[in-house]
């Protein structure tokens, strides 16, 4: 499009690159009247925020990463902010509200899971049927009318693990008993 | 005139003696009110009825920190459940109602056969941690009801902490929904876990050959998202020793927000059809959100399922997000007006009763590998974050919070939240 050659161009060519021009200028017209309409209207007024965010969120990222701030305690012998200590499982005792007997706060869900009748190992153990496993890879999402858009729970789930003493999922019958 | 006066010899009178009955004068008198002011009176009711009762508990209590923070035992791989109840016990005006005693054993009709209600034993637990006792509760009467309700979760094994969110608001809505719903005066449920969490999403599906665009509505009580995985090419994504930081690109919430509300073409097998042409039609979709719920919930899928290799994996990345967040660009007007360029305005009414404008108040994070990890919560309470560990309250900065692996944050209304903080 430089004017110095446009002699040597022909008609056609001419024609063309004027069009080329004019749908180049439309294109920058609409992008530039749509970013002036954003800041006009102030639909990106939060810009500052967020990137004040953002710098906060680096910022802190690098502070902790430094191993020479150990701001954070980890494990589980720590003192609270009350002031309190407490044992890696919790030995508060209550009585089961199935069974009434007297269990150990932090043996609880295990416990209650034979209890109950509920669990894989429970069921394996009842009904020795492969409704077990299917039940155990099968876990579907609650049915509630409330989440219809997701696909599926399910496949996005997170589990936590163990918690001082391992899942013994795949041994028989080795398991502790409360 | 003489309806305020109603109103405040009400106040007055459960202000010096709380009592159930008073509820039922405060609920005539708030049905008569516009929808509008009945949501705030009921929250401030609530807020302030709740503050009184906190306020009359033991003074014994280190009242240096703020009331409602306690310990939860782990009662065996249950940290999945502690940290959700962590969030819900400080999601503002959620847990004034339980506290209030609205939800009590008193007024519970819906007791099943078996004698469990979720929103009973949430408004028991609800009581133990605001009383003012600092030691670390063990909430197995929940654990067993809720064992009851999900009995296809029932297991002491490992456990999602969003299925188990999601799986307890359906139980309250349960217990709740039935009694509430009675006068249907409102459309969409009156039940405190709805009342709270729930919002609108709108979803726009357009034709591609024609344009015709058909939206529809429906409830949510909270947003999954999707990480953005555009700056990872799929070579990383496969390789599980990626380990990606601050400089090979980075994840924000708004991104992930960004994600969940742009257009996306839905693939050729999923054809909709489209009313203008007559037949099935490959076609776009929008997401965008038409009512901002109170507390509004998000949830980061951070579990990537590989069809390939037939295996799942926890996605480690770090994903930035704001303490303070405005969800404009998200709701419908802003999304639809956006199609257009931002050149067509007052379609529909822009003005809401809610605000846009929210801050955190609870992240519940997850670190450790898919199948064995640690769910932990941290709270922020009148400026202050508190980690939540199971049994373990302690103070740390806001720094740590910041640049931890979240999957689920809460927000709540910033003037809620200022509200809830004023002291």
């Amino acid at each position: 499009m430089s004017v110095s050659n446009e002699d040597n161009l022909s008609p056609h060519m001419q024609l063309s690159s004027h069009f080329f021009g004019d749908l180049l200028d439309s294109i920058i017209v609409d992008v530039a009247s749509e970013c002036h309409r954003i800041a006009r209207l102030g639909l990106d007024r939060n810009l500052e925020e967020e990137e004040e965010e953002l710098r906060l969120s680096a910022q802190a990222r690098v502070t902790v990463a430094d191993p020479s701030n150990s701001g954070e305690t980890n494990g589980k012998y720590v003192v609270d902010i009350f002031g309190q200590t407490h044992p890696s499982v919790a030995n508060e005792v209550f009585d089961c509200m199935n069974c009434g007997r007297p269990i150990v706060a932090g043996r609880f869900a295990p416990h209650l899971e034979k209890c109950m009748g509920k669990g894989r190992k429970a069921r394996v153990k009842a009904t020795r049927s492969s409704t077990a496993a299917q039940n155990r890879y099968s876990r579907g999402s609650p049915v509630s009318p409330y989440s219809p858009y997701t696909n599926s729970t399910s496949t996005n789930r997170l589990s936590n693990g163990t918690y001082s003493h391992t899942v013994e999922e795949y041994s028989n019958g080795t398991c502790e008993e409360p | 005139m003489i309806l305020i006066l109603i109103r405040l010899l009400c106040l007055k009178i459960f202000m010096d003696m709380p009592s159930k009955t008073h509820d039922s004068v405060i609920d005539d008198l708030m049905r008569r009110s516009s929808k509008r002011r009945r949501l705030n009176s009921v929250v401030d009711l609530d807020l302030k009825r709740s503050k009184l009762l906190v306020s009359m508990r033991d003074r014994r209590a280190k009242s240096c920190y703020p009331l409602g923070l306690r310990g939860l035992n782990n009662l065996g791989s249950t940290c999945f459940m502690n940290s959700v109840l962590q969030a819900l016990l400080h999601a503002p005006s959620f847990w004034n109602y339980f506290l209030s005693e609205r939800h009590g054993p008193e007024t519970c009709k819906k007791r099943s056969s078996d004698h469990l209600c979720l929103a009973c034993d949430f408004g028991v637990i609800c009581s133990a941690v605001y009383s003012g006792n600092r030691t670390p509760y063990s909430p197995a009467q929940f654990l067993y009801s809720w064992w009851h309700h999900s009995a296809n979760l029932a297991s002491y094994e490992q456990q999602d902490a969003h299925e188990f969110f999601i799986s307890v608001l359906d139980g309250i809505h349960e217990r709740e929904g039935k009694e509430r719903n009675s006068n249907k005066d409102n459309g969409g449920c009156q039940c405190i876990a709805h009342r709270v969490f729930s919002g609108m999403l709108r979803s726009d599906v357009t034709c591609t050959a024609c344009g015709f665009t058909s939206t529809t509505y429906d409830p949510c009580v909270d947003i999954s998202l999707n990480m953005d995985t555009t700056n990872f090419s799929s070579v990383d994504v496969a390789s599980k020793s990626v380990r990606p930081n601050e400089d090979t690109g980075r994840s924000t919430l708004l991104a992930c927000l960004d994600l969940f509300t742009r257009p996306e073409r839905l693939g050729s097998d999923q054809k909709l059809y489209c009313q203008n042409c007559q037949e099935r039609r490959d076609s776009m979709k929008q997401m965008s959100i038409k009512r901002l719920p109170l507390v509004l919930s998000l949830h980061i899928k951070r579990f990537e399922h590989s069809s390939l290799r037939r295996s799942s994996r926890k996605i480690d990345w770090f994903l930035q997000f704001p303490f303070s967040l405005d969800m404009t660009p998200y709701l419908s007007p802003s999304i639809v007006r956006n199609r257009f360029g931002n050149r067509i305005f007052g379609f529909e009414s822009d003005e809401s009763d809610i605000s846009s404008e929210f801050e955190v108040f609870a992240v519940v994070t997850h670190s450790g590998m898919l199948d064995s990890g640690h769910y932990v919560t941290y709270l922020r309470l009148q400026d202050q974050w508190y980690k939540c560990d199971d049994a373990w309250i302690t103070e740390v900065d806001e720094r740590i919070v910041r640049a931890a692996q979240c999957y689920m944050i809460f927000y709540v209304q910033k003037m809620l939240y200022c509200k809830a903080n004023e002291d």
